[in-house]
């Protein structure tokens, strides 16, 4: 009993990080009594001490890096980089009471390029406030984070959130709308009304957007809806679920007309195009994969993703042909294109696809190898990245990788036709949470 | 004639004594599972905090506190790591059949599986809600031996669904008081994956739980992760903590 107590004792307070030996005899564990007693906590409530923890939290997360690169052009003189920078997050949580707490979160980086001066940002990226209606009803106002859709590469079912999703850094933070969430948990469905008010000229512009989320057997189904006077009214579908060891996601969109300017056969003459009374649908569909290899040869995970864009343009040689235009008119006259958005120069295509491949401990070596590609099936242009992280020296993550592009000229990622390939070598020298 | 009838006869209602002794064998051990799981189960709810210490020759020795709560009316769970800094609010619901992962940088919940390893520990998510042996299995043998000081069934299960992290297990269970001291685990091809060891029982409300566990690699040697409980408690746990709403409201 005495061992039992030194033991557990000993797990309770040995520091975080702290290298410890627990060299027990593991046949000596089942010498003693087996029932031990324990006292129970009573009236702590453990859920309303986390609701308020210590009251102010500010804390934060630092990364610092350096990264040298080499960019080539195909027609051109190498380029170098080399770039140290500091970035990373700091926030303020205020909780006085558990029905009630105030959170704020800026993001910041400083970067130091070579023969350039240091360059520095700081942005708001979450400013809101919490508060419950009985505990029943929460409610989250302020500029927030929201994640409505389900997809890895690609959310055509995020109608809501401000930032997209870069396919090339998938788990890279998106910026959220200035919003209202009041969120209703009901069994295991959960009901969402968001009142979004970016960009508000009036308070007739404020947007609402409903969805529900309910359990179906191992799926989760999400419906939901995105309504504002001037916008292009959506509906959205979204089901994530598991088969076997496979995690499975799909999103379905459906709008009445488009946001995007479109291109005619006449070019910059005709552009840009609104459709409004057409119906467009997007769908896609992935999964993901993680392998463990008993013997660490094969330790790999996964993610593929398809996308149909329903906006995307049937006859990849009219957008082609306007990128074309557009460049050799802002070589001469800037202003004659400056009208155009450069949303309406990305996803173009039809069809895309996003695969991701994490091979770790790569043949039981403290190697790692990733590689990333985004392709536009529909024009066959694409860009690819892969790194290869290198074991760890004094604490700091060195890694070496490679990025470049391919794709006809004009094509979406095939720039003007030049191939660019960056090399780089890059080393994390700190990072952490505080 | 006769006689070879006799003989098969006898053979016949020999083979088929033999399986009914053997059928009522498993019965009785298919009972014992049976208890296991309605022992391991709370008809509270359950709170308590989880103090976790994985040791991996190559990372070292990290130490990782998780916040547990409890219901297994409706199977339902909430994990939520309070250590390290670098997890905090990290945190694993589970409604039935379904169990979400809760990553607070990004705010997304993200389907999972139970038989998923937790975090980078050597324990699996499933190692937290409450146990299926009798559900899951089927017996496929059982023998009698002695665990340090205990005598114990040994006994072979294969699962009989996909629900389970492991297809084969053995586990060593008290003759008296039907506690699981070890239980090993094993791949498809019958290689030994994990060992777990249960060393120390409490009597928490209606159940008893191991309140210390030792989860073994045996793929890796030297990497081993210890649990144990503390702040147990019974008292009941309000609805809107198995919600999605809660993770959001307590993290950063």
């Amino acid at each position: 009993m005495r061992r039992t107590i030194c033991f557990i004792l000993l797990l309770l307070f040995i520091p975080a990080g702290m290298v410890s030996a627990f060299d027990f005899d593991f046949d000596d564990l089942f010498n003693d009594d087996l029932l031990i007693e324990v006292e129970e906590t009573v009236d702590a409530k453990p859920e309303e001490a986390l609701l308020v923890q210590d009251r102010v939290e500010v804390g934060g997360s630092y990364n610092l890096s350096f990264r040298a690169s080499r960019t080539k052009v195909k027609g051109f003189e190498p380029e170098d980089s080399l770039i140290l920078s500091l970035g990373g997050n700091l926030f303020l949580d205020y909780r006085p009471n558990p029905a009630f707490r105030l959170f704020a979160k800026s993001n910041y980086g400083v970067q130091a390029r070579k023969d350039e001066n240091l360059t520095s940002s700081l942005k708001l990226s979450e400013l809101f406030a919490d508060f419950t209606y009985d505990n029943k009803v929460f409610f989250r106002g302020g500029k927030q984070q929201a994640a409505w859709g389900v997809g890895y590469f690609f959310s055509p079912a995020d109608v809501i959130s401000v930032g997209r999703i870069d396919p090339q850094d998938p788990d890279q933070d998106l910026e959220g709308p200035l919003a209202l969430k009041v969120h209703y948990p009901k069994g295991s469905s959960n009901y969402y009304t968001y009142l979004l008010f970016d960009g508000l000229d009036t308070w007739r512009d404020i947007a609402v957007a409903p969805k529900v989320e309910m359990v179906m057997g191992r799926s989760e189904l999400g419906f939901g809806a995105y309504l504002q006077r001037g916008k292009v009214p959506r509906l959205m579908a979204t089901l994530s679920s598991s088969l076997g060891d496979f995690g499975l996601f799909a999103e379905a969109v459906v709008s009445k007309g488009s946001d995007k300017g479109f291109v005619g056969e006449l070019g910059l003459l005709d552009y840009p195009i609104r459709e409004e009374d057409k119906l467009f649908f997007h769908a896609t569909a992935g999964a993901t994969y993680s392998l463990n290899d008993p013997d660490n040869l094969f330790n790999l995970r996964g993610a593929v993703q398809y996308y149909f864009n329903g906006e995307g343009y049937e006859d990849q040689k009219v957008i082609a042909n306007f990128r074309e235009q557009i460049f050799h008119a802002g070589l001469f006259n800037p202003d004659s294109v400056a009208h155009v958005a450069q949303s309406d120069l990305s996803s173009t295509g039809r069809h895309y696809i996003g695969a991701l491949l994490n091979w770790d401990r790569l043949l039981n070596t403290k190697l790692s190898l990733s590689g990333v590609l985004t392709a536009n099936l529909s024009d066959r242009s694409g860009v690819f990245r892969s790194v290869l992280s290198l074991p760890k020296i004094a604490g700091m993550s060195p890694s070496v990788g490679v990025s470049f592009n391919y794709g006809d000229a004009y094509t979406e990622f095939g720039l003007h036709g030049e191939r660019v390939t960056t090399v780089f070598a890059a080393v994390t020298i700190r990072s952490g949470s505080f | 004639m006769k006689k070879i009838t006799l003989l098969l006869g006898t053979v016949l209602i020999a083979l088929l004594v033999a399986a009914a002794a053997s059928a009522q064998d498993f019965a009785e051990i298919e009972a014992i599972l049976a208890r296991i799981d309605a022992r391991t189960r709370f008809d509270t709810d359950f709170s308590a905090v989880m103090t976790m210490v994985v040791e991996d020759p190559e990372q070292g020795t990290s130490k990782m506190v998780v916040r547990q709560f409890r219901r297994d009316d409706g199977d339902h769970f909430l994990l939520l790591i309070q250590e390290p800094i670098t997890q905090k609010g990290q945190g694993y619901l589970l409604e039935g059949d379904n169990l979400w992962f809760y990553d607070p940088s990004s705010r997304k919940f993200a389907h999972t599986s139970l038989k998923e390893t937790f975090q980078d520990s050597d324990a699996r998510n499933a190692d937290f809600a409450q146990w299926s042996y009798s559900t899951s299995y089927a017996v496929e043998g059982y023998g009698e031996g002695t665990l340090g000081s205990h005598a114990v069934y040994i006994i072979d299960l294969a699962a009989v669904d996909d629900t389970v992290p492991f297809p084969y297990v053995k586990m060593w269970v008290t003759q008296q008081g039907d506690l699981v001291l070890k239980v090993e685990e094993y791949s498809l091809n019958r290689r030994l994956m994990r060992s777990s060891l249960f060393p120390k029982y409490a009597k928490v409300g209606s159940a008893v739980i191991p309140v210390q566990l030792v989860f073994i690699d045996e793929l890796v040697e030297g990497k081993r992760t210890q649990v144990a409980l503390s702040e147990i408690s019974t008292s009941e746990i309000p609805d809107y903590v198995f919600t999605k709403a809660y993770i959001e409201r307590v993290n950063r």
